[in-house]
């Protein structure tokens, strides 16, 4: 036999007893599986791709120089069904298999053979399988879960230090030295040296040393269930986590991950000296692949829009592979809730149906409820580059005005709870502090820091302002910078800081008296800076009149709810989470842009806006309506998850436009919209009741001394002419009139002619 | 052996009763055993249909700590579920090697060691357990469940008198076995039928010590979370465990009106007070007469407490809370020369006729002492209870008299916070401070106060006293009658007829056609006093003459608010 022969005889021979060779206790037969997984490295390939997926992916580790093979179960499963059920039932014993064929499939086919010498390591490259056909939600793990692959979501509430843990174990012999070679230690377990020394023949001297052996990093992890996993009623349940080497200090307190790991159940020993074990058993999850979810933190709309605004600067955008392939990916929604939220943006009823589900209980406001979704959506931001560099916010700010026990908290509560990031505070009580940013010590270690209010937390969501008529002036300035600028400053104890604070505000106001004055104007009735008021796209006012058509409908509708059957859900509501996962996919993935049609619309409902106070000169909508207009239509747009503004997007928010300023912008002594009422505080009749009352000014003080006080002119303008009866407050603002055409000059409350 | 000798097998010796059962079902098979009842929880369930039996076993509750039951001996308990640990897993079953014979014997409803790691144990299965974290109800009268210890034997009542100081104190680890359903929820009161083991295996020090001792601890769970573990398995003899076989989620309310085998086995929630229509009277004007007495003789403030201590969340939907109803008693501060305060007395007087009280002193030192709402604890892994964790009809009477002006801390916002929600909408916020959980709550709400509260409450009404305030005498006949009174009205369903939900709903056109502050929420707010105020006369129909007084009653309220 030629030593060629005698090789292949070898070759075949090893074969032959590797095809036999069973796992034991298992049905995994070695050879068989080692050969199904070469296939599959060699073989598999994505549907839009010609090349190996894997070869690639080695290639691309070889020039990297990474060390794991992110495996993807889900190519596993479609390739070789009974490979990756295999690998689910016997994770230990199949992923170190793998390893084996994927190092040699590396060093044969990668590997430039230039590059091979002695020191190319053998064993290299880690499989590290992820994706599996389903997660486990972390309360169905049960015992027999238990040395099987999973994978579970979860929050990582705990991290421990990282602790070093035993690879190669360095036994030396006391008595004479000898030292065999590294011992692996194979998941935690150490192959403990013969009793007897090998050299030497003495019996128990062989001893471990401490600074020759090799450790790798370890950690302890705890997860928590995600809140929307957790039954109503229950507390979350958590699992501990053993992460090694390269997955320590990846998932930090506070991460979403999707972690696939083996699942593990070690007894609890009670006592070292009786031999006593506690039945109850300890239970864990070794960690294989980690992957964490979008934003880091909890869900929130910021993070993927601030990545959005990123790409969009930086011109390097490399092409990636769709995000459920990539085992960096980070996940944000289930496959299956992204496709509950697309099935749900197709349905053709989808505004109706957002409508019925926002604050089901609040009996009508319908229009309102449009307003607060629009607000909710939200429209883009859009940045000039250039010349005109500019940002417009596409945040949407709406005020609610109203008598008290309205539901106005109510509705500003239920947005709060909606809202991806909704924060909610009351004008009363909340300084200017609590509502921005403020600057304090800490408590431990003695530092100033910067902490934020509820503006600065609400970036990207929504700040539910309650009672905002009774916020103290110093906050509402504030508000001002937030609303326009989207930015809060602060500068305080040395710290000067600009801080984001890109949120939409939702603010409501009762009326002056408490109750609305229907014969006074928005504006006088809540006495809120006109400055302020401009600034939101949408002012409600929300009356209780009695009617007796509603009325009845109310009383039915509250009798039945408090007598008899309990509250039937509205057809087609959407539950609550459902819809909180509905708007923050809406706010990141849909960018809507505005078509010609609906530009044309909205230019048209613009210009017709401005027309309608043409003839009696006052200014019925300004450049602001518009941006609003643009804005509503964006929004509308979102919510059917169009990336497109149709026409009716137009029509609607030209509509929505209308409704609420017909509500506010009336003016109550000519029952037209007048937008100066609210860019001003004064319509246009306004200015010309003040002036007829300054012409009696003049009048009066030119016939007198030329001197009179405020109340002395009262009694005297009554008497000129019957139907004026005016207050002190309205000569008052008269008279200034005249000291702004320098006619007069007010002192006290006395008022002179100047000569 | 027929069932009642099964309940009585069950009763004397509950761990051989189960072992038994077991043998019988596994003798027949020749693979391993599986996580099954074998007819226990069918014998337990018997047990809690057999009056005299099941009344005889011992409460823990009552019996003045775990020192007075023996070891695996069958109990009763009641307590809230205070938080819900991780599924544990067991070894449910095993071999044991008895020479050459293996037999399977079970460690299932027990508190189990298994012996012989090396020699004797051959296979084993692993089973799953649920563990419940379960407290004595907080706030609950001594006199909850008096009525049944009076019945039972002598020997539990020559047990009462020596353990009561510490009854108050007990808690345990509740493990739960094949419950499938997820009835159970958090602050829900529960009484469980089941074996208490509470003799400690090894003291704290000596497990510590272990740990770090054992020289291959690598092949057992090496703990990277100490804290986590101590609290999670504390010894036996500072927190009990209890295997429940059997439990039923109940109402503090059920204890005043019915046998523990009524509650075991009835389903319909609402169950009304037996008393005849003369001793609802008398019970309805000792009880208008006691709150009247404490309240400085203002009858009109006495009926709206009344109403407050009926009340009951019966309908939540999205953002609305109906039934609950809480009440502000402005004026209630004292002068010096008074004794006691108002808040003390009708604390006393509201704990002698309701199952469970709770009252807390709103001051500025305390509310920012420590956060009111649970909280959870991420290094001991568990739910840090806080006083507003309580269970549903636990009358919650806030003293706000001694408040002065202060400044607030985060948490002291937070509480206050807390109890606004409390008030509006009774839900809780739980802090798990990655992410907060809202849990619903039903708590009637008094708050005593000198002006007006710093929470919102339902009803504000100023108090006028006209004589000291005082606590009056009651027999405890009048005692019984009033508590059935007022966990029966707490219970009963109302009715309307068509006629008259017709009738309010024109009385209500009508009314919003004249007063304008007839808002939504004022409407909300009159149907349920109007609810409240037909249960309080005893009845549960809620009719036009109801409606009626009720509107009388809100313009006395607004009336009174007027005139201070």
């Amino acid at each position: 036999m030629s030593a060629g022969e005698h090789l292949h005889a070898a070759q075949a021979q090893r074969d032959e007893v590797a095809a036999q060779t069973y796992i034991w206790g298992t049905r995994v037969n070695v050879l068989d599986t080692q050969q199904r997984f070469r296939r599959f490295i060699e073989n598999f390939e994505l549907p839009d791709s010609a090349d190996s997926y894997y070869d690639e992916r080695m290639r691309e580790i070889y020039e990297k120089e990474h060390t794991h093979l992110d495996l993807d179960c889900q190519h596993v499963h479609e390739y070789d069904e009974f490979l990756y059920k295999q690998l689910i039932h016997y994770p230990q014993e199949i992923i170190p298999l793998f390893d084996v064929v994927a190092n040699e499939y590396f060093l044969e086919n990668v590997v430039a053979p230039e590059d091979m010498d002695e020191d190319t390591p053998a064993a290299r490259i880690i499989v590290r399988p992820f994706n599996m056909m389903d997660a486990k939600p972390m309360r169905d793990l049960n015992p027999s879960d238990i040395d099987k692959m999973v994978c579970v979501r979860g929050m990582v509430t705990r991290c421990t230090t990282i602790i070093p843990d035993l690879k190669l174990a360095y036994f030396k012999c006391l008595m004479c030295g000898f030292a065999p070679e590294h011992v692996q230690v194979d998941r935690g377990r150490v192959n403990e040296p013969p009793l007897k020394c090998t050299e030497c023949g003495k019996p128990g001297t062989m001893t471990l040393i401490h600074n020759q052996c090799v450790f790798a990093n370890k950690q302890t992890v705890k997860m928590q269930e995600t809140p929307d996993a957790i039954p109503e009623g229950e507390t979350p349940h958590t699992v501990s986590m053993c992460v090694f080497d390269e997955l320590v200090d990846q998932a930090k307190p506070g991460d979403r991950v999707e972690v696939t790991g083996v699942y593990r159940a070690v007894p609890i020993r009670i006592s070292s000296t009786r031999r006593t074990l506690k039945s109850v058993y300890k239970t864990y999850l070794d960690i294989i692949h980690i992957r964490k979810d979008a934003g880091n933190r909890m869900r929130n709309t910021a993070g993927t829009e601030d990545d959005e605004a990123a790409k969009h600067s930086s011109a390097e955008r490399a092409s990636k592979p769709a995000s459920n392939q990539n085992p960096n990916a980070q996940l944000e929604f289930t496959p299956a809730r992204t496709a509950e939220i697309e099935e749900l943006g197709r349905s053709p009823d989808i505004y109706q149906r957002l409508v019925a589900s926002l604050a089901p209980s609040i009996w009508e406001l319908e229009d309102v409820k449009k307003g607060l979704l629009c607000q909710l959506f939200g429209a883009t931001n859009k940045t000039f580059s250039g010349t005109a560099a500019n940002k417009v916010r596409g945040d949407i700010n709406v005020l609610l005005v109203g008598d008290p026990g309205v539901a106005k908290s109510q509705l500003l509560t239920y947005v709060h709870r909606i809202a991806p990031r909704g924060m909610y505070t009351s004008g009363r009580g909340s300084s200017a502090v609590g509502l921005t940013a403020y600057v304090t010590r800490d408590p431990e270690s003695k530092d100033m820091v910067l902490e934020s209010g509820a503006l600065v937390l609400s970036d990207r969501g929504i700040c539910c302002i309650d009672e905002f008529d009774k916020m103290s002036d110093s906050a509402r300035s504030m508000l001002h910078e937030v609303m326009e600028q989207q930015t809060v400053s602060i500068a305080k104890a040395g710290i000067i800081a600009v801080l984001n604070a890109r949120t939409s505000v939702l603010a409501s106001a009762n009326p002056v008296g408490s109750r609305y004055n229907p014969n006074m104007s928005m504006v006088e009735n809540i006495q809120l800076p006109p400055t302020l008021l401009s600034r939101f796209d949408l002012l409600y006012l929300l009356l209780d009149r009695a009617n007796p058509e509603t009325d009845r409908r109310l009383a039915r509708h509250l009798v039945s709810l408090h007598y008899k059957d309990p509250p039937q859900k509205k057809r087609g509501a959407i539950e609550a989470s459902l819809l909180t996962d509905y708007v923050s996919f809406a706010r990141s993935h849909v960018q809507p842009v505005l078509s010609d049609e609906a530009a044309e619309e909205l230019v048209e409902g613009y210009v017709e806006m401005r027309r309608m106070g043409g003839s009696r000169k006052v200014i019925t909508a300004t450049p602001r309506q518009l941006e609003s207009l643009i804005r509503l239509s964006e929004s509308l747009a979102r919510m059917r998850l169009s990336v497109r503004v149709d026409r009716d997007d137009a029509k609607e928010a030209l509509r929505l436009m209308r409704v609420a300023m017909q509500q506010s912008a009336v003016d109550p002594r000519t029952g037209t919209i007048d937008m100066d009422k609210i860019l001003t505080g004064h319509s246009a009749s306004d200015r010309q009741h003040r002036k007829v009352i300054a012409d009696g000014i003049t009048a009066c003080l030119t016939s007198s001394s030329g001197r009179l006080r405020l109340s002395e002119l009262v009694k005297m303008l009554a008497e000129r002419d019957g139907s004026m009866a005016l207050s002190v407050q309205e000569v008052r603002d008269a008279a200034m009139l005249l000291v702004e055409q320098e006619t007069c000059s007010i002192r006290g409350d006395l008022v002179q002619l100047l000569a | 052996m027929t069932q009642n000798d099964a309940v009585d097998a069950l009763v004397t010796d509950p761990l051989g009763f189960i072992q038994r059962a077991f043998a019988r079902s596994t003798t027949t098979t020749t693979t391993k055993p599986t996580d099954e009842d074998w007819g226990v929880r069918e014998t337990a369930l018997e047990l809690t249909r057999c009056e005299e039996k099941f009344n005889a076993l011992p409460e823990i509750n009552a019996h003045g700590g775990v020192e007075t039951i023996q070891n695996n001996a069958l109990v009763r308990f009641r307590g809230l579920v205070q938080d819900m640990y991780e599924p544990e897993y067991y070894v449910g079953a095993y071999e044991r090697a008895n020479g050459d014979e293996k037999t399977w014997v079970t460690t299932k409803y027990a508190e189990s060691t298994m012996d012989d790691v090396n020699g004797g144990i051959g296979e084993s299965v692993l089973f799953e357990r649920r563990v419940l974290y379960c407290v004595p109800v907080p706030g609950e009268r001594r006199w909850v469940g008096e009525r049944e210890r009076a019945t039972m034997n002598e020997r539990a009542a020559s047990e009462d008198a020596h353990g009561e100081k510490r009854a108050r104190e007990e808690e345990a680890h509740m493990d739960l076995y094949g419950e499938t359903d997820d009835s159970l929820k958090l602050n829900d009161v529960v009484e469980f039928v089941g074996m208490l083991y509470y003799a400690p295996e090894l003291g704290v020090e000596k497990r510590d010590q272990q740990m770090e001792d054992s020289p291959n601890a690598a092949l057992y769970a090496s703990s990277a979370f100490p804290e986590e573990d101590a609290s999670k398995n504390p010894v036996t003899s500072l927190v009990p465990r209890f295997h429940a076989l059997a439990y039923k989620v109940t109402s503090q309310n059920k204890f005043v009106n019915s046998t523990p085998v009524e509650r075991f086995s009835e389903t319909e929630m609402e169950t009304s007070h037996k008393l005849s229509p003369e001793q609802v009277n008398s019970a309805r004007s000792k009880l208008l007469d006691i709150l009247t007495n404490v309240l400085g003789g203002d009858v009109f403030a006495a009926e709206l407490v009344l109403m407050t201590l009926i009340s009951r969340v019966h309908t939540r939907t999205d953002m609305l809370t109906l039934g609950k109803f809480s009440v502000n008693l402005t004026g209630c501060k004292l002068d010096s020369c008074e004794t006691g305060t108002i808040s003390e007395m009708l604390s006393t007087v509201i704990g002698q006729v309701c199952p469970s009280t709770a009252h807390l002193p709103v001051t500025v030192p305390a509310l920012n002492a420590r956060s009111w709402s649970p909280k959870k604890d991420y290094v001991y892994n568990r739910l840090r209870s806080g006083p507003l964790q309580l269970a549903a009809s636990t009358v919650l009477l806030l003293d706000e008299t001694k408040l002065e002006a202060g400044t607030l801390t985060e948490i002291g916002i937070r509480n206050v916070d807390a109890l606004k929600s409390l008030s509006t909408l009774q839900d809780l916020e739980y802090d798990f401070q990655y992410h907060q959980m809202r849990m619903p709550v039903d708590v009637p709400l008094i708050i005593l106060s000198d002006t007006k509260s710093i929470i919102p409450a339902d009803v504000i009404v100023p108090l006028r006293r006209v004589r000291q305030p005082k606590v009056i005498e009651t027999t405890e006949d009048e005692l019984a009658i009033m508590r059935a009174f007022v966990s029966g009205a707490r219970m009963t369903k109302h009715t309307i007829s068509e006629q008259t939900s017709a009738d309010i709903e024109t009385e209500i056109v009508a009314a919003r056609k004249n007063d304008k502050a007839l808002t939504q929420e004022v409407l909300h707010l009159l149907l349920t006093m109007a609810r409240l105020h037909a249960l309080a006369l005893g009845g549960s129909e809620v009719t036009k003459q109801t409606w009626i007084e009720t509107v009388e009653i809100n313009r006395r309220v607004a009336e009174r608010n007027r005139v201070v």
